[in-house]
């Protein structure tokens, strides 16, 4: 354990190759897809903390209450695909299609108990994000803000 | 039979000792002799030079050398959306595997066990416990969870002048382990991986371009230049 523990403090010395290494800006292959599902409603008047850095854009829809449910996604690579499922039977697939300095072309299908709700194309600005709403859940409908990061 | 390693004081031998620690009266510390007190000063003189010329690890500033400068709020992100850091699996690809951690890291400890010293005899009084008369687990989660509380307002079992330092380079090393992970984490992941940028980068509010779409019932809504596309659908099509 104690040579664990050396080996990791000698890591932890800054070395100046290292301190530019993975800097600010550095592109990578990869793209975060995060989607997150939110309830809307007008049951109640409550909006979840989680939901702070979203809200103004949440209450452009025309519901009183948003309750946070939960976060979904991973890292993929081109043509990499994600899978997630989402309530009342649905799923969500995204595909990272293409990626540039500035936007990543993401597919976004939205499938139902019996057909595909949603089939779209869209490019999302590096670390942007954009909302799909519309599917109804419990006297409501779920909105899934959907997050490029990279 | 053990040997016996007891050994008696004199009373001025015992006097003097309570001077050195700090524990006897101002009188007390006066009826000593002059040689002995300034002896004594001059040791506690070079003790607290040395204690002083030791610089502690700086080891935030160290982490943000290998980041770079973030102009970002970070808990926002790390309360947003942004990813946990598994310390660990990092830790681990840097040793050179990528199994699966668990059993790796138990043979190691188990392997090595005995060349670090305990640490609960050091922690064990300052929770408030006794080694092997109490639950330690138990004792120790009660007292983070109680100075984690927001109306603790006592002293910190690791506040100074308590026994942290009794812990000693096992802490430090404790210490670095964290912070190493942390840097290993930062700097040594997978190089395809998203940068440490878009993890901690403020959302960007814009809108998207929509290159196709296809929906049985859609509305695109577009509330200006500074706010994201919402799409909005009808689901009849999902209903059973």
């Amino acid at each position: 354990m104690m040579r664990l523990l050396l080996l990791l403090s000698l890591v932890a010395l800054p070395q100046n190759g290292w301190a530019q290494g993975k800097t600010v800006g550095q592109s990578s292959a990869a793209v975060k897809l995060r989607m997150w599902t939110v309830h809307a409603t007008n049951a109640h008047s409550d909006t979840d903390d989680k939901l702070d850095r979203i809200v103004k854009h949440l209450r452009r829809l025309k519901y009183s209450g948003f309750s946070y449910v939960d976060t979904q996604g991973g890292t993929v690579r081109r043509d990499g695909k994600i899978q997630m499922p989402i309530p009342g039977g649905r799923s969500v697939q995204l595909t990272l299609l293409s990626k540039t300095a500035e936007k990543a072309r993401v597919r976004v299908r939205i499938k139902g108990k019996k057909a595909v709700i949603l089939d779209t194309t869209v490019s999302i600005r590096r670390n942007g994000f954009f909302m799909v709403a519309g599917p109804k859940h419990d006297g409501g409908v779920l909105v899934l803000p959907i997050f490029a990061r990279y | 039979m053990a040997e016996d390693l007891t050994m008696s004081l004199s009373p001025d031998e015992y006097a003097r000792l309570l001077a050195e620690d700090g524990l006897a009266s101002r009188d007390a510390v006066a009826l000593r002799p002059e040689e002995q007190v300034r002896s004594d000063r001059a040791l506690r003189r070079a003790i607290a030079a040395e204690l002083v010329s030791v610089e502690a690890p700086t080891i935030a500033e160290t982490v943000m050398r290998r980041l770079g400068h973030l102009p970002v709020h970070v808990s926002d992100s790390v309360q947003g959306e942004a990813d946990i850091p598994s310390f660990a699996a990092a830790v681990m690809a840097e040793l050179g595997t990528r199994g699966p951690l668990g059993p790796q890291l138990q043979a190691e400890v188990v392997a090595e066990a005995g060349e670090l010293e305990s640490l609960w005899p050091a922690i064990a009084p300052a929770v408030g416990g006794a080694v092997g008369e109490q639950p330690m687990g138990s004792l120790l989660k009660d007292a983070v969870r109680h100075e984690a509380s927001e109306d603790f307002g006592g002293i910190s079992w690791l506040a100074p002048g308590g026994r942290w330092r009794v812990v000693g380079t096992a802490a430090v090393g404790v210490a670095f382990a964290a912070a190493a992970a942390l840097l290993l984490y930062m700097g040594m992941g997978d190089p395809a991986a998203p940068s440490m940028e878009a993890t901690m980068a403020p959302i960007l509010e814009a809108p998207v371009d929509i290159e196709a779409i296809d929906a049985g019932e859609v509305e695109v809504l577009q509330f200006g230049e500074q706010a994201p596309t919402i799409i909005m659908i009808g689901d009849e099509a999902s209903r059973p």
